[in-house]
């Protein structure tokens, strides 16, 4: 992957046989300190707590987990706006943790961030123009008309129209359309990988449609790579080569998209996959969800052992004692359980989606899938 | 389990409207802007113990269009059309009366349970606020119908809970104190506004299962609005589709999904990503976006992003016709009712922007 920042374009040749990761996490662990009246330490939250995993050039990564799970402070630790406890970031051989300020600008040309509401992030008294023009300011040398020409560029690969857009303010756009110029300027300096905080989790279907499609034109255009951080299930996978599964704070799964989906060895990855209400657009059923009792626990006081053991179907002993470690169960795809579930009798511990109206489960209901 | 009674025996499902709202119309004055047409003509019935769907994106008038009938909009909204709680007008009734149907027959559970909750009464104060102001009771029987609500939700540790304050509640717990409050007159209308949204999936599965189980042992009628086709597909009896203001298709859930007629509604259920559906394949979807309800368009609002449109859809506004019985929809040129996708073959675009 080569990348020629001198004229702006990139120059991306994306085959199979780069082995070397983009990205490289390891045993990344983030806490903080909560605290009482008075400032008083009353304990402290393990937001993230040693996750490890890579990014392939030219991939999308999903990471899936409910609030609380981690994934947002995942994502901060990676680009280092908080700094992490522990453990290491690789990216281009240099580790960002521990990294000065002045290093670390460097590398943040390669690395953006798209996050969920476009207007906090968009400056409401700024022109788009300037919004976009305002990373080449910063990090390149090209002067006001090489910019303005960049700026029309890059609002035209996002698809809006520069004529239009240029002289707007933020308030004038719609969810959708701020969303886009939020990719746009996230785009400017031709990044490697381009962080996606739930970024279209606040826009309507059809926009969010239009801007998945938007990303993965650009993916392909520009060989970026994302991490794609959503609580939704579907568009998470839509969008993602590998996903990893996050349960307070932990890594619970990481695996090939189809092969995750088709069958999960995490039983909490199940127990979400369970949870969507579906709808197929061909035959227009409804599959009703399937609740399962029990709330997260605390990240202050995460259970010991395994920390989904307290609402998994399959718990057992061990589970509170040993903590599972992420192991390849099937190529390229790690589970950290004592009991994943690739073993048949697994299955009989959960209930059915059942089809939108009955009030039973259904007999022989198959699996989600 | 509870000792609960509901003050109407819960009915057969489909016996009786609790709720009939006729022609209604809402429409905000603006200082300084044209008014703004939020909801143009709206027209349906809620019947015991069944719930209705109402979907569409933001903007679509759904949120307005049941506030309206809950007197929650402010001074600038000039509502119009008929509401009707079995037999007594909404529209127009003034606060003091408003106050009484409100929390009494008809309650509504929002969003976002952490706003709409008070931080600094606890939970049990807040519930006993609700069951004091719709029934004269003495304190102690208003503790004990207060932790009796609690259990009800099925929030766990009702007694201890009793005592707590919001913040020490997940987003789950809160929205079912929400729920707690808005049963505590057993109403005969719940409005759920995109009450399941701000949580997460295995919590909204607990939520739903908790709506439905409530329903069948009150009876209640539920106005479910969402976003979430997958989420109304699979909890609704009936199904309303609202695009700029009006129904644009209207039937029993299982019928229309099975035969999705009008166009907007097909683009709404082709731009969900799948999960059966392999990852990276590119989403149906149309461009543009929901139009200004500033200028009232003179034809059909949709025609700008439909594939179908012709001159017809430009001049005259399609009107809310049953093609069926139970079944109605407001287009000129359907999509034929057996998988038909021809709509999202043909891109129009707006603004500028192309499908991407």
């Amino acid at each position: 992957m080569s990348t020629d920042q001198t004229t702006g374009a990139v120059t991306v040749v994306q085959g199979h046989t780069q082995v070397e990761p983009l990205l490289l996490v390891r045993n990344l662990v983030q806490e903080f300190v909560s605290r009482g009246p008075g400032g008083v330490k009353t304990g402290t939250v393990h937001a993230v707590s040693d996750v490890s995993f890579e990014l392939m050039p030219g991939e999308t990564l999903g990471i899936v987990g409910e609030t609380g799970s981690g994934k947002t402070t995942l994502a901060r630790s990676i680009i280092q706006l908080d700094r992490p406890r522990s453990g290491e970031v690789m990216f281009d051989d240099q580790n960002l943790v521990g990294m000065s300020k002045r290093q670390l600008k460097k590398i943040r040309a390669n690395m953006q961030m798209v996050y969920q509401d476009p207007f906090g992030s968009l400056n409401p008294r700024w022109r788009i123009e300037d919004v976009v023009a305002e990373p080449l300011l910063g990090y390149t040398a090209m002067n006001s008309a090489d910019r303005r020409v960049r700026v029309r560029e890059l609002l035209e690969m996002v698809g809006l129209s520069p004529d239009a857009y240029l002289h707007r303010r933020p308030m004038e756009l719609s969810g959708g359309q701020a969303q886009r110029v939020a990719i746009a300027r996230a785009i400017a300096l031709n990044p490697k990988i381009i962080i996606c905080d739930e970024a279209i989790s606040s826009l309507d279907v059809l926009i969010q449609a239009q801007v998945i499609n938007l990303f993965e034109k650009l993916r392909a255009e520009l060989g970026l790579s994302y991490l794609f951080i959503a609580h939704n299930l579907a568009t998470v996978k839509q969008v993602s080569d590998r996903v990893a599964v996050m349960y307070l704070g932990q890594l619970v799964e990481i695996g090939p998209s189809e092969q995750l989906y088709r069958a999960p060895l995490h039983p909490y990855t199940r127990v979400l996959l369970d949870s969507i209400p579906t709808l197929d657009p061909k035959t227009g059923v409804a599959q009703r969800p399937v609740a399962q009792e029990g709330e997260t626990p605390s990240p202050l006081d995460p259970p010991s052992g395994c920390r989904f053991r307290t609402r998994c179907p399959l718990a057992q002993d061990i589970c509170a004692e040993v903590k599972p470690t992420l192991t390849e169960h099937q190529r390229g795809h790690r589970v950290a359980c004592h009991f994943p579930l690739d073993d048949p009798d697994a299955e009989a511990a959960f209930a059915t989606p059942r089809e939108a109206g009955s009030r039973e489960p259904l007999a022989g209901a198959t699996r989600l899938t | 389990m509870s000792t609960m009674t509901p003050t109407v025996a819960a009915p057969d499902k489909g016996s009786q409207a609790v709720l009939k709202v006729k022609d209604l119309r809402v429409v905000f004055s603006r200082a300084g802007a044209p008014p703004l047409h939020a909801v143009n003509g709206l027209s349906y019935e809620v019947r015991a113990g069944r719930t209705l769907a109402i979907i569409g994106e933001s903007g679509s008038g759904k949120s307005v269009s049941v506030r309206a009938l809950m007197g929650l909009l402010p001074p600038s909204a000039n509502i119009t059309g008929s509401a009707k709680l079995f037999d007594t007008e909404l529209i127009g009734m003034n606060e003091k009366a408003m106050r009484r149907i409100r929390g009494n027959d008809i309650a509504m559970v929002f969003q976002d349970p952490a706003r709409s909750l008070n931080p600094t009464m606890s939970v049990g104060a807040q519930i006993g606020e609700a069951v004091r102001m719709h029934l004269r009771i003495g304190r102690k029987e208003v503790a004990d119908r207060a932790v009796e609500l609690l259990k009800l939700v099925r929030l766990p540790a009702a007694e201890r809970r009793y005592h707590e304050y919001p913040h020490q509640l997940s987003g789950g717990m809160r929205q079912r104190v929400m729920i707690a409050i808005a049963l505590a007159a057993n109403p005969k209308v719940l409005i759920a506004d995109e009450a399941t949204t701000a949580l997460d999936v295995t919590t909204q599965a607990q939520i739903m299962e908790l709506l439905v189980d409530l329903q069948d042992r009150l009876g209640t009628a539920v106005v479910m609005i969402s976003h979430d086709l997958a989420l109304a597909a699979s909890y609704a009896d009936d199904v309303m589709v609202m695009y700029g203001g009006k129904v644009v298709e209207h039937a029993e859930t299982k019928a229309l999904f099975r035969s999705v007629r009008h166009p907007y509604t097909r683009a709404l259920m082709e731009a969900i990503p799948q999960l059966g559906v392999p990852s990276h394949t590119t989403l149906r979807t149309i461009s543009g976006e929901p139009p200004d309800l500033s200028v009232l368009p003179l034809g059909c609002a949709f025609r700008a992003r439909c594939g179908n449109a012709s001159d017809t859809c430009a001049t005259e506004a399609p009107l809310l016709e049953e093609s069926e019985p139970g079944y109605s929809y407001a287009c000129w040129h359907p999509c034929r009712a057996e998988g038909d996708t021809s709509v999202l073959t043909v891109g129009a675009s707006t603004k500028g922007e192309d499908i991407l």
